[in-house]
């Protein structure tokens, strides 16, 4: 029924725009604002088959059974194939639905072709699910239970990562809609730019928070104390991130200057290109990763789609190449907009690599026949420098006005923030830090956070001479210029990422050692005491819980429960980590299999700086929200030119 | 109105910048978990099993596995460390049995250099081209600046200096007059 609606949604929309009615646009935006209910309406029978077990559907059948907690429901709805594209469609008609609704004026013109892009991508997802990945297809006979869902996904973190991350995934279509249905309509000045921006940061912000809370679920549960391992899956999240971290600062420059709008164009269709890709990745795509959704030969229509969007999209940007010329031009090479090319630069060749790396053995498969793997390693070495410079970069460019400066201001403003990272480095060569990849990381850390302290005393200061109490002034700076302190603070985000990853990454300590009941192990200044073990015996697993004791320097600091659970069904193990976290390190203990006696080698680790990663999340999140906080508007002339 | 507009010197400073750049990237190279002490084969074990996929996982390495085969393949690690072999010899011994498949990264030699040497060219040919840009924009804003020919300005130019007239010589001249004598 959507798909009708959908297409009934394309032609009114777009018949109405040229042929005048009013009222047949407007026919055509409402079956938009249709559509979500009506894939409402399936994903509640969908859900509502798994809370009555109805097993006779082919789909319940493989993600549940009798036993499973109930709570997890909602995981089993998306933790499949069939039900994830009813997810992801749904939330591509939510999403379509507000961004039709909630457009400003500016956009009036080109709507109908924006909705139409819209309802195109939503008839592709609604298509493949009726056609090829029918969630409610039914079963050949009907099973008295059902096969129960993949152990590990019963953990929190995937309540709301897949959720979030596919989201985030199909919100790309939304800035990418409209920019595209601008271009058709002969409206690419700059009418989509403070919409294209909105969306854009919106779209980066569910991304990147869906990325961290992955990374967060691999770090608690799967039992090796790592959080990223540039896996083919995690790099197909990570890509369009990337991109669109690009979009929204260059995106910045057409707004203030009406520069780069080609090349804005080429980023917003990149950006969604690669989130395309991600989804071919993701769906039985050709590279192995523990995060496939089973293999399934639906990767290679995403990846037509994914092919055809683009030669349709530069077809029409090369065919409106002429309407885009800047109305601006650059005036030196020491400006903010120069700044601004050097960031997008440095992350599509970020984008670009991951991307290397990902397909290169497919590459190397076809030609040559030979197997190769690209893991962590290579994409640390390569993208590790380049994260570097970035930060560089970061601590730098804020400090440049727009148009034009001189070498001597430059370095005057970054004077202070030079001292900073100096004296950090002293500090830390002092304290025995001398690997000289996680030192430059941490000078570099220091150098941007000293220049964001900088300018918000210095603000704050100024503001307070005229009268302000130190937190009115602080939250009246903010407010007086809410695109930049938003960019601090996102700024601030980042570098707590690079904290929680230079530190565990270097300076992580890891021990495997086998235990009996009343061992006693000593990593560094912690000591721990293996009290002992439980087994308890569930329909669908047998879990294994481990009594540690925990000591720090003699003194007792706690008693912890890392658990590992058996799910004889699918053969396979999950753990839950007892983590010990404070603002320095997390100390981290997994048990592995526990035999009758309670031998059991235990997997214990000292991760450093490991907090301030999860840290950068709800920054991330308040980052976004200052940013795009609206203005009170205050009518005057201005309005109406 | 017009001036020159001075080339700012602009070497010293960059070519500060580039050798930090270049330091960036030579610690890049070297920053895997290297030992400090290589008689800590406890760190070094760790290391290599960082180095090596596991056979028959999707996509993890020794060190994440949990599986049977990668806790086998770990325990012959210790044991050939504790026999005195090399991290070299020891990924050598894996790759034989499984092929170079099993390294989780491609060596950096023969024909695997390929991989390795692509993205520092591709960053350098973007870098080429980033500077191409910005030298070819700057240009385009030079010449429309100084070009005799480009009308904008003048327009603008001459309401201007009435302003400047009106506002200097205040009772001389109204802004009928200023205007009068822009659009001329």
């Amino acid at each position: 029924m959507t798909l009708v609606i959908a297409l009934y949604s394309i032609l009114a929309s777009l018949s109405g725009h040229y042929y005048k009615s009013n009222q047949l646009t407007k026919s055509g935006l409402n079956a938009t604002y249709l559509t979500p209910i009506l894939l409402g309406i399936s994903t509640a029978s969908l859900v509502t088959a798994f809370v009555t077990n109805n097993f006779g559907i082919q789909y319940v059948a493989e993600h549940s059974n009798l036993s499973m907690e109930k709570q997890y429901i909602w995981v089993a709805f998306y933790a499949g194939n069939e039900g994830s594209l009813l997810f992801i469609a749904f939330a591509l008609a939510v999403l379509s639905a507000i961004a039709i609704f909630f457009s400003p004026s500016q956009n009036e013109h080109s709507i109908p072709h924006i909705n139409s892009v819209l309802m195109i991508i939503l008839i592709f997802f609604v298509g493949v699910m009726i056609f090829l990945a029918n969630p409610f297809a039914l079963s050949q006979t009907i099973p008295p239970d059902g096969k129960g869902i993949n152990p590990l996904l019963t953990h929190p973190g995937m309540f709301i990562h897949p959720p979030v991350l596919m989201t985030g995934l199909i919100s790309f279509s939304v800035p990418f809609s409209i920019a595209m249905g601008s271009l058709l309509a002969g409206k690419i000045e700059d009418q989509w730019v403070d919409s294209g921006r909105l969306w854009g940061i919106i779209c980066w912000g569910m991304l990147g928070i869906g990325l961290l809370l992955g990374s967060w679920w691999a770090y608690t549960i799967l039992g090796w104390g790592g959080y990223w391992a540039w896996d083919p899956v995690e790099n197909a999240g990570f890509m369009p991130w990337i991109v669109m971290t690009a979009f929204i600062h260059s995106i910045m420059v057409q707004k203030r200057r009406g520069m780069f709008r080609m090349w804005n164009m080429v980023l917003i269709i990149l950006a969604f290109a690669f989130a395309q890709f991600g989804m071919f990745i993701n769906r039985g795509g050709p590279v192995p990763s523990v995060h496939s959704f089973g293999a399934s030969t639906l990767g290679w229509i995403f990846l037509m789609f994914m092919i055809v969007t683009v030669l349709i999209s530069f077809a029409i940007f090369f065919i409106r190449y002429n309407a885009m010329k800047s109305s601006s031009k650059l005036e030196s090479a020491l400006s903010r907009e120069a700044s601004f090319l050097v960031n997008n630069l440095l992350f599509l060749t970020v984008a670009f690599v991951t991307l290397w790396g990902v397909i290169y053995p497919l590459i190397s498969e076809l030609t040559q026949g030979q197997t190769i793997t690209v893991g962590q390693p290579f994409y640390n070495q390569v993208n590790g420098p380049i994260f570097l410079m970035i930060i560089l970069l970061m601590g730098i460019a804020p400090f440049l006005p727009w148009r034009h400066t001189t070498l001597a201001n430059i370095l005057k403003s970054i004077y202070v923030p030079i001292l900073g990272a100096s004296s950090m480095t002293l500090l830390l060569i002092i304290s025995g830090v001398t690997k000289i990849f996680p030192l430059i990381a941490f000078a570099l850390c220091a150098f941007v956070i000293t220049g964001i302290l900088k300018e918000w005393i210095r603000g704050t200061l100024v503001r307070r001479k005229r009268g302000e109490n130190t937190i009115t002034a602080f939250t009246r700076l903010i407010a007086g210029n809410k695109p930049r302190y938003g960019g601090y603070v996102a700024h601030l985000a980042v570098i707590f990422l690079c904290l929680g990853v230079a530190g565990s990454s270097f300076y992580g300590v890891q021990e495997d050692v086998p235990m009996v009941p009343g061992e006693k192990f000593s990593l560094e200044e912690y000591t721990i005491e293996y009290v002992g073990f439980e087994n308890i015996k569930n329909p669908d697993r047998t879990q294994t819980k481990a009594e540690i004791r925990v000591m720090k320097n003699g003194e007792f600091l706690g008693t912890y429960f890392p658990r590992r659970d058996f799910y004889p069904n699918f053969n396979m193990a999950s753990t839950q980590a007892a983590i010990r976290s404070t603002f320095i390190e997390d100390l981290y203990i997994i048990p592995g299999e526990v035999l009758e006696d309670g031998n059991a080698i235990f997997r214990v680790l000292i991760n450093p700086l490991v907090i301030w990663m999860w840290i950068a999340g709800p920054v991330l999140i308040l980052a976004v929200l200052i940013t795009l906080w609206p203005e009170k508007r205050r009518i005057d002339n201005s309005d109406f030119t | 109105m017009s001036q020159v507009i001075n080339r700012p010197t602009i070497k010293l400073p960059y070519k500060i910048l580039l050798s930090f750049l270049v330091l960036v990237i030579v610690s890049g190279c070297n920053n895997q978990r290297t030992t400090e002490n290589i008689e800590d084969l406890n760190i070094l074990a760790q290391d290599i099993d960082g180095k090596l996929m596991c056979p028959v996982c999707p996509s993890e390495t020794l060190d994440q596995s949990q599986t049977l085969i990668a806790k086998q393949m770990r325990g012959i690690i210790r044991e050939k460390l504790n026999q005195g072999e090399n991290t070299e010899d020891i990924l050598n011994y894996f790759v034989d049995r499984y092929g170079v498949q099993i390294l989780a990264e491609p060596p950096k030699s023969g024909s695997y250099l390929l991989i390795w040497i692509i993205p520092p060219i591709g960053l350098v040919l973007g870098s080429v081209v980033l500077v191409v840009t910005i030298v070819s924009m700057r240009k385009k804003s030079f010449e429309d600046f100084n070009d005799p020919a480009s009308d904008n300005m003048d327009k603008y130019l001459l309401k201007v200096d009435g302003f400047i007239d009106k506002s200097i010589n205040k009772s001389q001249i109204t802004d009928q007059q200023a205007d009068e004598r822009a659009t001329k």
